[in-house]
């Protein structure tokens, strides 16, 4: 969904850290328990491998110590006729398991006996002979020796010397299968054995486990014979000891482990999405909540600028009405009296007069209209904002004033100050200008020295600029109405005027940003002023005054 | 100077003219003060500050511009009635205007009577004729009764 594509990689190293940390964590608990088994499993062979050692090596050392006694009975004894000699054999080969005989074989001229089983053939007697007059001086253990059925056997050989002089062996030999049965018979269950004799194999029992464990579990050990002889005997334990010990219980639990990682990453990585969502879906509602706040704002805004213009459009068309009625009434009634009074005789003094008046309230209408006109301009026509210079521009429009003067014949003092730099529309500040220099002409016709005066500052980011005249003034109480479209402090005859050039000025300055004022007294002249919005692209420019530095930076 | 029978505020000198002008073919030969403007109005009726006591000789009618220079009708009109002492003099507001807030402003100020100042076709300011004659000869005040 928003924006969960992008990042896919970047969002997956937390699940897969969990999902990861659970799965060591079930490989480490598996681990442990598995070896822990594995451990006992080892523990348990080597104590059976040890105790089949020792059974072993006691029942050999039993085995030899019986043939000894026997062998040290013929020592003291001597040779017991032949009959006697074999009761005594027998009941020692009834005794030992896997005994297959005993015999003496005479190593001078005493005759060999021999018990049942012995190999009675010539070639027989004499190997042993053979083999006994080798171990004359030290008794001998012998093995392993395979018969024609491949079982495996051992001999004993103990050299005797009698109390009658004669000297033989004892040869006694084993058959190793019936031996380690009876030895093996109560013990090492669950284990498979083999037994090695000179690196011969002589006995296996049960076959290994084929688990791969199984090198872990082999336990190799010695069985000591009598007479320096050694076995070696290696044990495992068999498959089913193997797998009665090796529960899958470590194995469920790795599986489950796992899983439970899996779902965890899985669930890890939900939550990061939905937590994302939900986050992205609060930020898109506060967006959205804020959008409606300023649309809101806005349209109230909106709405009250255009009830304003609405206001201002009804007083437009009041004063447009009443003020243009006026002229016209007057137009209408004049002519309406010249009708009357000079029906039947020419025009006189009185006549021409009425006629005049005619004439200028005509021209008032049209000057109104003309006004009007100029004012709707200054509301409407979009800004170009340069910067400009003030005094020139204050020049310019006082020249222009002054040119459409009727009564251009009075000198006038006209005095420009320097004047910080202005950024507005040039043709509306010209205008702007225009008007208060003209009012400032009018309202000082006919005072001794006129005297007009511009000057200007800068002062708090803002550029002020005003014009001073010693003309008729006026009173402060009426300020506030000063500004109003029509509104006029003086009678249409003391001044003339339309009552729409203030108005303008107002206009004027309230679109560049600024603000207006006006200070007078009753004959004593006014001084209006207006201030613009500082230009802000060059701070040490933007204290410079423009011309001689009469005023300078304000300090 | 004897006692104005009316008082004409307006700041139309040509209006003036043509009021004078109307009342005197009218043959209606009554005394007439004119005020140029609110401020004036107010000086002739004793009213230029609140504790001036009111000029002892009061018009019988006061004929009322609404739209003037420094101080305007309603202006006027508000502090006349605030004095006792002209509490009274009907009041008869000429204007060009026929707003009707502006109509029922004035007659919430306690303006007698509100004429429509336009190009009357039965000659230039008969319609102050009417009126003058409306509030001389025909209505009766309290302090005119005998």
């Amino acid at each position: 969904m928003f924006g969960a594509h992008g990042g896919n990689h970047r969002d997956l190293w937390l699940p897969g850290l969990v999902g990861l940390s659970g799965a060591l964590l079930s490989l480490a608990g598996w681990g442990l328990l598995v070896a822990e088994r594995h451990d006992q499993i080892l523990q348990t062979t080597n104590a059976a491998a040890t105790e089949m050692e020792q059974a072993i090596e006691l029942g050999l050392a039993e085995q030899a110590e019986a043939l000894q006694g026997l062998a040290g009975y013929w020592r003291q004894f001597g040779l017991q006729p032949e009959d006697e000699w074999k009761a005594s054999v027998d009941q020692q080969v009834d005794q030992l398991d896997g005994l297959r005989f005993v015999a003496w074989v005479g190593l001078d001229d005493v005759p060999d006996r021999v018990t049942a089983g012995m190999d009675r053939s010539a070639d027989g007697i004499r190997i042993d002979a053979q083999e006994a007059r080798r171990h004359a001086d030290q008794p001998a253990l012998v093995g392993p020796l395979r018969d024609a059925e491949g079982e495996v056997a051992y001999r004993y050989y103990l050299p005797v010397r009698t109390s009658g002089g004669h000297v033989g062996a004892l040869v006694a030999e084993v058959e190793l299968k019936p031996f380690l049965d009876a030895m093996l018979r109560a013990r090492g269950r669950g284990y498979a054995i083999s037994l090695s004799w000179d690196d011969q194999q002589i006995f296996a029992r049960d076959t290994p486990s084929q688990d791969p464990w199984q090198r872990w579990w082999r336990v190799e050990g010695t069985v000591r014979l009598p007479f320096e002889q050694y076995w070696r005997i290696v044990q495992h334990p068999t498959p089913e000891y193997a797998a009665a010990r090796l529960t899958p219980v470590p194995h469920y639990l790795l599986a489950a482990g796992l899983l439970l990682s899996l779902a965890l990453a899985v669930l890890t990585h939900q939550l990061r999405l939905t937590v994302r969502q939900s986050r992205f879906l609060a930020a898109s509602n506060r967006a959205l909540e804020q959008r409606g706040d300023e649309l809101e704002s806005r349209v109230a805004e909106r709405t009250e600028a255009l009830e304003d213009a609405i206001g201002e459009l009804e007083a437009f068309n009041y004063s447009v009405s009443h003020d243009l009625r006026s002229p016209l009434g007057a137009i209408l009634n004049f002519a309406a009296i010249l009708e009357e009074d000079y029906r039947a005789r020419p025009l006189d003094a009185e006549g021409l007069r009425i006629l005049a008046r005619i004439r200028r309230s005509a021209m008032r209408a049209t000057a109104l209209l003309e006004d009007l006109l100029q004012l709707s301009r200054a509301g409407r026509a979009a800004l170009s904002m340069e910067r400009v210079d003030m005094a020139a521009l204050a020049r310019e429009s006082f020249a222009q004033v002054r040119a459409a003067e009727d009564e251009a014949d009075d000198a006038v003092e006209f005095l420009v100050d320097p004047l910080p730099d202005a950024v507005g529309d040039r043709a509306l500040l010209g205008a702007l200008l225009a008007n208060l220099l003209s009012n400032a002409l009018k309202y000082s016709r006919g005072r001794e020295k006129r005297r007009i005066r511009v000057t200007g500052r800068m002062e708090h980011g803002e550029c002020i600029y005003e014009v001073e005249d010693n003309g008729h003034g006026f009173d402060m109480r009426f300020a506030n109405k000063l500004f109003g479209l029509f509104e006029r402090l003086h009678g249409a005859e003391e001044i003339e005027g339309t009552g729409v050039g203030l108005a303008m000025v107002a206009r004027i300055v309230k679109r560049h940003g600024g603000r207006v004022w006006a200070h007078g007294r009753p004959g004593q002249g006014a001084r209006f002023g207006f201030a613009l919005p500082a230009p802000d692209d060059d701070p040490t420019h933007a204290g410079a005054t423009r011309g001689d530095d009469m005023y300078g930076e304000t300090p | 100077m004897s006692e104005p029978a009316i008082l004409l505020v307006e700041d139309d000198r040509d209006e003036v003219n043509v009021a004078l002008r109307a009342l005197s073919r009218a043959g209606m030969d009554v005394p007439v003060a004119v005020a140029c403007d609110g401020l004036e109005a107010l000086e002739a009726l004793g009213l230029e500050s609140d504790i001036t006591p009111a000029a002892s000789s009061t018009p019988r009618v006061v004929f009322l511009d609404l739209k003037m220079p420094r101080v305007d009708g309603w202006e006027v009109l508000r502090r006349m009635r605030q004095n006792p002492a002209t509490a009274d003099v009907p009041v008869v507001v000429l204007s060009s205007s026929d707003r009707r807030e502006d109509i029922e402003r004035c007659y919430a100020l306690g303006a007698n009577s509100f004429v429509l100042k336009r190009f009357d076709p039965r000659g230039p300011g008969s319609y102050i004729v009417d009126a003058a004659r409306y509030w001389l000869e025909l209505n009766r005040t309290p302090q005119e009764a005998s």
